[in-house]
């Protein structure tokens, strides 16, 4: 396996406002987060020469032509829905570690409330159609009305549940401590809007076991990162932030929920051990975890996949105030997509950098962090995670 | 632009010839699932070939249409026109006495009776747009 440890770091990052109705093409959003990104690392457009995106919103031709880069080195897509992100900061790091590219752009941006389910007074700037699992979808969930991955993610959540006896608090406890972090984070749309586990078990069912408050947040809004060569990265203005390492996993079969041997196992059971095994750390070692929280309930089957827990306690590990600051795995730090806002999860990844960094704000800042993680999950239970140090 | 390009509407739509025969299959109620003709293996959703032998040979056949409930959800927010008039309702995954599974509705139980394992059996309901779909009920032997 090709070994690209600590070969990349992350060295700008920008996001724009997260808001209900930008009123802007996903791609204006895109090109303004990584406009402020590449200015973050001090760099200029031109010194670009990678662009890795999401599937659908935009082109590696499209940013090209925008920010005036003439030599594209590097570009490709990532077709893993919501894990997309961070198997991107996977596929920048090996471009950059083989010499493919020295500078590469990640961004994702999505007019995710007012394109996707549009809502009165909301004008509607594109339509966006995700296809990722069309087959399965049209054929074998939609017409049952499970439309959305509210109710598909259920199944698995349900049988968990079922099976390990885990309680409706412990997804609580997941959304508590992002609605808690998003409290300090000026770009988090449930700033002032705080919830205790009272008014999570009084939020309405959706599908259950999923209530409102397991369920993120639709919004419009866009983030980027900007990674180079380590040697580079050294010149630059801010602290390093080193990709250590990075994999990509899928459940099997990617493509169908109901009909996998093991219900339980998904992408992040076959990345998690790559990845910590060219990182060459424990997931116990991590000062915080950003993981990512379509749901509350595939954070619990994460923490699972990644060991940091056994199989069937994450309901245990995230009681007491385990993963709020100040426990000993301070998660979702910003608020993540259940109280930030939803980017695809690529604000996860802004938010490690900003604590390895230590510009987070004080109140959510971990203190002396030097090491910490970040998952992606898509689609039917795909799953990436990225570790980085400073 | 309106949001119906993005809120699926039921029936069915077959990307190519596997699906069309599944669902063509309900439509006559039988509940058929592919079986490797090497193997022996049943699969489901419909594949060109086996995974587990790699033969590109199967036939259709005809399932017991018996099955336990592998897992469920309860949908509280109606997302298509057809579960506008009925919900709450509930979206099933069911393991077949073949060992495939299938996602489905569910008939003549109460919500709140929903478990694990519990046996049930298809039937075949016809919705408003003439689409044919396997639903369970609880078996009664």
């Amino acid at each position: 396996m090709i070994d690209f440890r600590d070969k990349a770091a992350i060295v700008g990052i920008g996001e724009t406002q997260y808001v209900r109705g930008a009123n802007k093409p996903s791609a204006e959003q895109m090109l303004e987060s990584t406009r402020i990104a590449i200015a973050d690392a001090g760099l200029q457009p031109k010194d670009i020469d990678g662009i890795v995106l999401p599937p659908v919103l935009i082109t590696a031709e499209e940013v090209a032509a925008n920010l005036g880069i003439e030599d594209i080195r590097y570009s490709v897509s990532v077709n893993m829905g919501g894990a997309s992100p961070i198997t991107a900061l996977q596929s920048a790091a090996m471009a950059i570690a083989s010499g493919v590219a020295e500078n590469v752009v990640v961004t994702v941006g999505w007019n995710g409330y007012s394109a996707m389910r549009p809502k009165p007074g909301v004008k509607v700037v594109e339509k966006i159609s995700l296809a990722a699992m069309e087959r399965t979808l049209t054929n074998y969930y939609f017409p049952y009305g499970c439309a959305s991955p509210v109710q598909m993610y259920a199944w698995m959540a349900m049988r968990h549940m079922k099976t390990f006896g885990i309680e409706n608090e412990a997804m609580g406890a997941v959304a508590v401590a992002c609605r808690k972090h998003a409290q300090f984070n000026d770009k988090a749309i449930n700033r002032g809007k705080p919830l205790d586990m009272e008014g999570y078990m009084r939020s309405r069912m959706i599908s259950e076991p999923f209530r409102l408050y397991d369920c993120c947040l639709e919004n419009d809004g866009a983030a980027t990162v900007v990674l180079t060569s380590a040697e580079r990265a050294k010149d630059l203005p801010h602290t390093p932030v080193y990709i250590m390492a990075a994999a990509e996993g899928h459940p099997y079969p990617a493509d169908d929920i109901a009909n996998r041997p093991d219900m339980f196992k998904i992408g992040l059971h076959n990345s998690a051990p790559k990845a910590f095994a060219m990182a060459g750390v424990k997931p116990t070692d991590m000062d915080f975890l950003q993981v990512y929280d379509c749901f509350t309930y595939v954070v619990l089957m994460q923490l699972e996949a990644l060991g940091i827990c056994e199989q069937g306690a994450s309901g245990e590990f995230v009681k007491n105030g385990n993963i709020e600051i100040g426990g000993k795995y301070p998660l979702n730090t910003h608020g993540g997509l259940l109280a930030q806002a939803h980017v695809w999860g690529l604000n996860h990844a802004v938010e490690a950098v900003r604590q390895l960094r230590g510009d987070a704000p004080p109140e959510v800042q971990v203190p002396d962090a030097e090491l910490g993680l970040v998952t992606g999950w898509g689609d039917f239970g795909d799953g990436s995670l990225v570790i980085l140090r400073k | 632009m309106t949001n119906e390009s993005f809120i699926p509407n039921p029936p069915p739509r077959p990307n190519h010839y596997l699906d069309e025969q599944f669902w063509e299959n309900c439509r006559n109620h039988v509940l058929a699932f592919q079986c490797c003709t090497s193997c022996e293996t049943w699969r489901h959703i419909p594949r060109f070939m086996c995974a587990k032998c790699g033969s590109p040979d199967w036939e259709w056949r005809q399932s017991s249409g018996k099955g336990i409930i592998y897992s469920w959800t309860v949908v509280h927010k109606p997302m298509t026109p057809h579960f506008e008039s009925i919900f709450p309702y509930a979206a099933l995954v069911v393991e077949m006495e073949e060992g495939v599974r299938i996602t489905a509705g569910l008939q003549d139980l109460d919500l709140d009776k929903i478990e694990m394992d519990l046996p049930v059996e298809v039937v075949f309901e016809t919705l408003e747009n003439g689409a044919v779909l396997p639903f369970f009920v609880p078996r009664k032997d």
